[in-house]
């Protein structure tokens, strides 16, 4: 048994190490213009799609706040590095050092003040108010009483959360969720930023339309870390350079002009899907392997520490392991991990997903496989312990490879439901299956073909690993 | 070789103590056959699976070639090692071949290479006439085939002494004897054995000492002719008169 808690201690000094290692770089307290070079990278974080300021074409991030980013950069003589991560994140984003600066058509507030600074505004703009084409709102004094959609966490948000007049706002993931409710008659009125709101319009110029009426002036500013002046100065030099020699006009209407061909999209979202298979499989594959791992050692414990005192502590602890993960949903374990355990160091989003899956994974293969263990007639350890092998040799090589082939139908079970519950990766940023059809469907401004689209592959995906395990089974039992 | 001294064993279920062995002592020496007979849950099987701890005495002590095995200093896997075990219920390993399960202990505690280790499998099945069924799986064979691979399994691993619990008792009338054959072989090579056994006639022929267990305790110790022509003890008379009647 003494072999067994160093095992179960070695796997989680293993486990932790692997962690660390998946960290490329520690928080710093501030994030020098001397480390960026040694580095030989910088990086940003934005928030897409917003367009034109940061959109995605063939998979790849473009757009004006990408182009000033790169400016930044160029200016350092170092290369770009993007995050796309949801709006609200940004400021944690920065916050914790997981980027050095935020491009993502911020504007400055009160709120935000207080934990970044802000350059020099590249870009001036204000909120407009979008419409459905036969609404008799007229103008903002139209608006009290009515339910009015915007982006979380935008100015319009906050604009809209201090007018007390407005009966109701719905807060949307992304404005064009937004203007799919205004069109489908949920909402009254869609506050958004004159830019995009054009751009919608423009996509949808039968059912919609802008009021002239500028709410608020606002500008656009690049964020940093609040006393990260080293940096904020070369950025607002890098403004002051493109606005004065022209660049900064030419970026924007490059942007502005862009428009998708039909053709185009078919290809953009095929490879939407590409990518969200790709990272959907990644996802559930790694996440399993550290299930079935953690599965294994957990379910050990559980049932050989079981009327051993010295053990006791090992067992309490799987069962915590067991109740809390049981109990609390696999979304906030996601949130807890990427944002919380993981949040001071730069742990790409798809490792804090693949190990918050996993771990999730593991408290439920445990379950199982203690069942499986019991399932094994305990004359089997009592003849592998007689011929003197250890109680870890006869675990590994005669109890386990029963027990697992006993509960194979339940461990099927438990990876189809894997596969379909990392479709809430989507919330920390990564494109996965779920997510791409979700993009394919605000870029589309249809929901039924994308969504029944990625439904088709998860339930390809489903039967087949489920006829897959059959056979292995089948074989297993001859 | 091995010295039993006073050893108790009691279970507790539900809060209520059930005594099982109520002071055991005895001396098995190099060589001897002890047969132990007795009722039905009179604690044979207890006894028997003390000596190798697969259930640890309560109290008392087991000296193994003088070295105590109930302590915490000894290494239980090395000794278990030197006490080969035969189960009622044979215990094959369902998922490895016989080859495997002849294998399996051999090769992992390093006593021989997978190579030597397969040699002896070979040698050990043809003692047993079951070389023929070395790559079938446990569940493709007779009961009496089974036991008999569980026999050389445990002999593959080198024991000193044997203990046999019930190895007969699971087996459908025909196939007993093929079973004692195989036993009856090892005696013959001067083994160390320890049988618990319903089989009075195989008892008789091989046993150099008989104990009688009776709730928990050994109420008689004699050599075969003496323990079943002159018992001292009422309950062994009455419990041999019924053996050799259903036995009839
Ligand atoms: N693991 C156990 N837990 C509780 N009681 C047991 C256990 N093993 C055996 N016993 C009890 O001990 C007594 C003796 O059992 P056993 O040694 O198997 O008898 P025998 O082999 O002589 O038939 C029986 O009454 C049985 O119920
Ligand atoms: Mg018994």
């Amino acid at each position: 048994m003494k072999i067994f808690c160093k095992t179960v201690v070695t796997f989680f000094a293993v486990f932790t190490f692997s962690v660390f290692c998946t960290v490329y770089t520690f928080a710093d307290a501030q994030s020098s213009i001397a480390k960026i070079k040694s580095d030989g990278f910088i990086t940003m974080s934005t928030s897409a799609p917003f367009e034109p300021f940061e959109y995605l074409e063939n998979n790849v991030l473009k757009g004006v706040d990408i182009d000033i980013a790169q400016k930044v950069a160029d200016k350092l003589s170092v290369k770009l590095k993007v995050n796309n991560v949801s709006i609200d994140s940004l400021t944690f984003e920065l916050k914790n050092s997981f980027c050095d600066f935020v491009c993502a058509g911020l504007s400055e507030t009160p709120e935000r003040a207080k934990n970044l600074d802000f350059s020099e505004p590249y870009f001036e703009t204000s909120q407009a108010i979008v419409i459905a084409k036969d609404s008799a709102i007229k103008n903002s004094k139209d608006l009290e009483g009515k339910v009015v959609g915007v982006q979380i966490g935008t100015t319009a948000d906050i604009y809209c959360s201090e007018d007390k007049n407005i009966l109701k706002v719905v807060r949307f993931d992304k404005h064009v969720d937004a203007v799919q409710d205004l069109m489908a008659g949920q909402i009254d009125a869609v506050i958004v930023d004159d830019f995009a709101a054009d751009k919608l319009v423009n996509l949808n110029k039968d059912k919609i339309h802008k009021l002239d009426e500028e709410l608020t002036s606002e500008s656009y500013s690049i964020a940093v870390k609040k006393g990260n002046h080293e940096l904020l100065s070369i950025i607002n030099d890098v403004i002051k350079e493109i606005k004065e020699n022209g660049e900064l006009d030419k970026i924007i209407s490059k942007h502005y002009s862009i428009n998708h061909s039909t053709s185009d999209k078919f290809v953009e979202y095929s490879g939407y899907i590409a990518e969200g298979l790709k990272n959907t499989l990644l996802m559930s594959l790694c996440a399993a392997i550290i299930g079935i791992i953690l599965g294994i050692i957990i379910a050990s414990i559980k049932v050989f520490s079981k009327g051993n005192k010295k053990l006791k502590i090992f067992s309490f602890l799987a069962d915590t392991y067991i109740t809390i993960i049981r109990g609390t949903p696999a979304l906030i374990q996601l949130f807890i991990m990427y944002y919380g355990i993981l949040g001071s160091f730069k742990v790409s989003n798809i490792v804090a997903a693949i190990l918050a899956f996993g771990i999730n994974s593991g408290a439920y293969v445990a379950e199982h496989v203690r069942a499986g263990i019991q399932s094994v007639d305990y004359g089997q350890m009592e003849a592998g312990r007689s011929l003197g092998l250890s109680q870890n040799t006869t675990l590994i090589k005669i109890i386990l490879p029963q027990a697992l082939k006993n509960i194979l139908p339940s461990l099927a079970g438990e990876a189809i439901t894997l596969l379909k519950e990392t479709s809430v990766a989507g919330f920390i940023g990564i494109v996965d299956l779920s997510r791409a059809g979700d993009i394919i469907k605000s870029m589309s401004y249809e929901a039924l073909r994308p969504l029944s689209i990625v439904a088709g592959i998860y339930l390809i995906l489903v039967v087949g690993l489920t006829s897959l395990l059959k056979k292995f089974e089948k074989r297993l039992n001859k | 070789m091995i010295r039993i001294n006073d050893i108790h064993k009691s279970y507790f279920i539900n809060g209520k103590r059930t005594r099982v062995l109520k002071g055991i002592t005895t001396h098995i020496k190099r060589g001897e056959k002890v047969v132990v007979i007795g009722p039905s849950g009179s604690g044979k099987s207890t006894f028997l699976r003390c000596l190798n701890l697969l259930e640890p005495p309560t109290s008392g002590q087991i000296l193994f070639e003088g070295e105590d095995i109930t302590s915490n200093k000894c290494d239980i896997n090395k000794t278990r090692r030197k006490i080969g075990m035969v189960f009622q219920k044979f215990n094959l390993f369902p998922h490895l071949t016989v080859k495997q399960n002849i294998m399996l202990a051999p090769v992992h505690l390093k006593l021989k290479s997978p190579a030597e280790a397969e040699i002896e499998a070979v040698d050990l099945l043809k003692k047993v006439g079951l070389e023929k069924k070395i790559n079938n799986y446990p569940n493709q064979l007779s009961g009496g085939q089974q036991q008999r691979i569980a026999i050389i399994r445990a002999l593959a691993v080198h024991p000193e002494v044997m203990l046999f619990d019930e190895p007969t008792s699971a087996l459908d009338p025909e196939m007993v004897g093929e079973v004692l054959n195989v036993m009856r072989e090892l005696a013959s090579t001067g083994m160390t054995m320890f049988v618990v056994t319903h089989e009075m006639n195989f008892a008789k022929e091989i046993a150099t000492r008989i104990l009688f267990i009776n709730e928990g305790s050994i109420i008689e110790d004699k050599p075969p002719m003496e323990f079943f022509t002159q018992p001292t003890h009422c309950r062994v008379k009455e419990f041999l008169s019924k053996v050799w009647l259903s036995s009839r």
